[in-house]
């Protein structure tokens, strides 16, 4: 089983302490989101052979986050992901579909306060824009 | 360097065909296969676990009027309710051959048989 | 400078099975810069884990994709083992290991043949096909189904194979493994084959390590990365595991990491085949995983390390499942890899990375 490392970190610390794991020869395993309440909240591991670290921040709609991706070029694909599914704006991409990744039918389908997420929540029938 | 393939080709040139002239000569299954899902309604006792468990919500139970129905096209073939029948019931079960072809899509119902009849 | 044209390749391409789109911008016959598209079949499963009780999702995962059916399936099953701190008894781990591996053998075989039919070798990709069909006859005996096996769910495997049956199989694997080495010696001989593979798509230790690619693409760029190694699950009761690695960094590189890996599996199979205890297979989970637990896991799948993470909320339905596939990561490392590439190797150079884009769309 994978060791279970958990680093909760305000967004401000966020490329402070990416900047180091690339010093350090980590390399970048992932990058999503989850809600919270009304937040995001960011996921981001990175491993070096049998280490596994995970950071995790809070994201408030409409904040800028930094991008990660001109340090690790292949995050560009999580971070166009998690741009369409979870409305997260990235500040920097290398390659930015700005939000042309995934053609959803409703915008942002996993961020919490979207419709679609809320009529999700209730059963509803999703409104189709 | 070379062509290391040569033997087996030759091989191939002078024996049978590997696959199967399928209609003429019959599938063989095996005791596993999941085939279709098949409810014995003698036994069901309409509890309704299969519903909850599908994955692919195929099926649909309805206590009052004594009726299970299964959505063909929705299942998935993947034996959940199957494995959550309870032991007091153990009406579903899996059959290895595949279900029969039907010209149009529709849900199979089945009714349990009432006491009095 | 000479003019530079743009030219689409894909979604629907002879040579890829799968609908990825690429731009390839081009000048005279060398591909200045590729750019991706995915989403043609994006399903939006991750959602539909906030619908589905957290012991019939296993069976979803497990539909993401074909070839990985499997690999899925299992990564989904011990995360949320680790979740819910569940004992996974041995002879299912060993179990696990046997499948997993099997789908292995099947996996890298499907990728050999479709390998061979990209450059035209017709005759080599039936061979590999007719030997994978004898591993997909073992799952329909032993698991019920011949690519999506249902076999694994959270605290253990649904169904047992006899220490008989077990045997059948490791007699059945000894049979192909005559029939391999002959496919063997042709993907790592044959003449055809190496002028069609060797020095396309370089992509360099430097640049692997930098574009963090996994799998196969990056063992045979020489780096011995291999999730198996750590012992995670099953893994850990194997004497020793020295992953296949190669330091040729081309298409014929990749090719022969996989193609040797067939036979490292065959092996793995064979060890765990003589050690497997005898006992339970199944550990019963009761109640849900709690509310704010977190569980990352990764597992090394026939296309590289894929991650997990799950995030339970306390009641039966889980608040977020994530899969990082190793595609979504490998895609990057390609795009790059493309770059420099002439244009009629830009199939071939797609082809030796696996692409499983089913997979990385969920």
């Amino acid at each position: 089983m994978d060791p279970q490392v958990y680093k909760n970190i305000e967004l401000v610390q966020f490329m402070s302490e990416v900047t180091g794991y690339k010093e350090r020869g980590w390399r970048f395993v992932n990058l999503c989101g989850s809600s919270v309440g009304d937040q995001v909240e960011l996921l981001c591991s990175f491993a070096l052979d049998n280490q596994l670290e995970n950071l995790s921040m809070l994201v408030s709609n409409g904040e800028q986050v930094p991008a990660i991706s001109p340090l690790y070029p292949s995050a560009f694909f999580f971070e166009n992901e998690t741009r369409d599914l979870f409305g997260v704006q990235f500040e920097g991409t290398i390659i930015d579909f700005a939000g042309r990744f995934y053609p959803t039918s409703v915008p942002t389908p996993m961020n919490p306060t979207s419709v679609e997420a809320e009529a999700w929540g209730k059963g509803e029938e999703v409104p189709r824009g | 360097m070379g062509f290391p393939l040569t033997g087996m080709t030759l091989k191939n040139m002078v024996s049978k065909p590997v696959t199967k002239r399928y209609p003429f000569e019959p599938q063989v299954y095996t005791e596993l296969t999941r085939g279709h899902i098949h409810n014995d309604m003698e036994k069901c006792i309409l509890c309704g676990i299969c519903e909850k468990t599908c994955p692919a919500v195929a099926l649909a139970v309805n206590k009052e009027a004594g009726t299970w129905t299964i959505d063909r096209y929705s299942c998935v073939q993947c034996m959940a309710c199957v494995r959550n029948c309870p032991p007091r019931s153990q009406s579903l079960s899996m059959k290895p051959e595949y279900a029969p072809a039907v010209v149009s899509m529709s849900a199979e119902t089945f009714t349990k048989p009432t006491e009095a009849n | 400078m000479a003019d530079r044209t743009v030219i689409p390749f894909g979604p629907q391409h002879p040579v890829l099975p799968e609908p990825v789109h690429l731009d390839l911008v081009i000048e005279d016959e060398k591909v200045i810069e590729a750019i991706p598209q995915v989403g043609f079949i994006h399903r939006g499963l991750e959602k539909l884990v906030e619908k589905r009780d957290y012991k019939s999702f296993v069976y979803i995962t497990e539909r993401i994709c074909g070839i990985c059916a499997f690999g899925h399936s299992l990564g989904y099953s011990e995360t949320i083992e680790a979740l819910m701190a569940v004992e996974v008894p041995p002879r299912a781990l060993f179990l696990r290991v046997i499948w997993h591996e099997l789908s292995r053998i099947h996996s890298h075989l499907l990728w050999m043949g479709c390998l061979a039919d990209g450059f035209g070798y017709e005759n080599l990709f039936m061979q590999c096909w007719r030997l994978r069909e004898r591993v997909l006859d073992i799952f329909e005996r032993t698991t019920g189904g011949r690519v999506i096996f249902s076999a694994v769910n959270v605290g253990g495997v649904n169904h047992d194979i006899s220490n008989e049956d077990l045997r059948g199989i490791v007699t059945i694997l000894e049979d192909m493994k005559d029939e391999y080495q002959v496919l063997l010696k042709t993907f790592l001989l044959d003449k055809s084959v190496l002028s069609r593979l060797k020095g396309v798509g370089v992509l360099t230790k430097e640049k692997a390590v930098e574009y963090g690619v996994v799998g196969p693409f990056v063992r045979a760029s020489g780096i011995p990365d291999d999730i198996r190694n750590f012992g995670y699950g099953g893994y850990g009761y194997l004497e020793d595991f020295e992953p296949v690695v190669s330091d040729d960094c081309d298409g014929h590189a990749r090719c022969m990491v996989r193609a040797r890996e067939v036979l490292q599996s065959i092996d793995i199979i064979k060890e765990m085949v003589s050690k497997i205890p005898d006992g339970e297979i199944m550990t019963k989970v009761k109640g849900s995983p709690a509310d704010g637990s977190k569980a990352v896991s990764r597992l090394e799948q026939p296309r590289g390390e894929s991650f997990y993470y799950a995030k339970g909320n306390g009641t039966k339905f889980l608040e977020r499942f994530r899969i990082r596939t190793p595609t979504s990561i490998n895609i990057p490392g390609m795009v790059f890899a493309l770059q420099g590439c002439d244009l009629a190797d830009v199939p071939l150079n797609i082809l030796t990375i696996d692409p499983c884009i089913s997979c990385t769309e969920r």
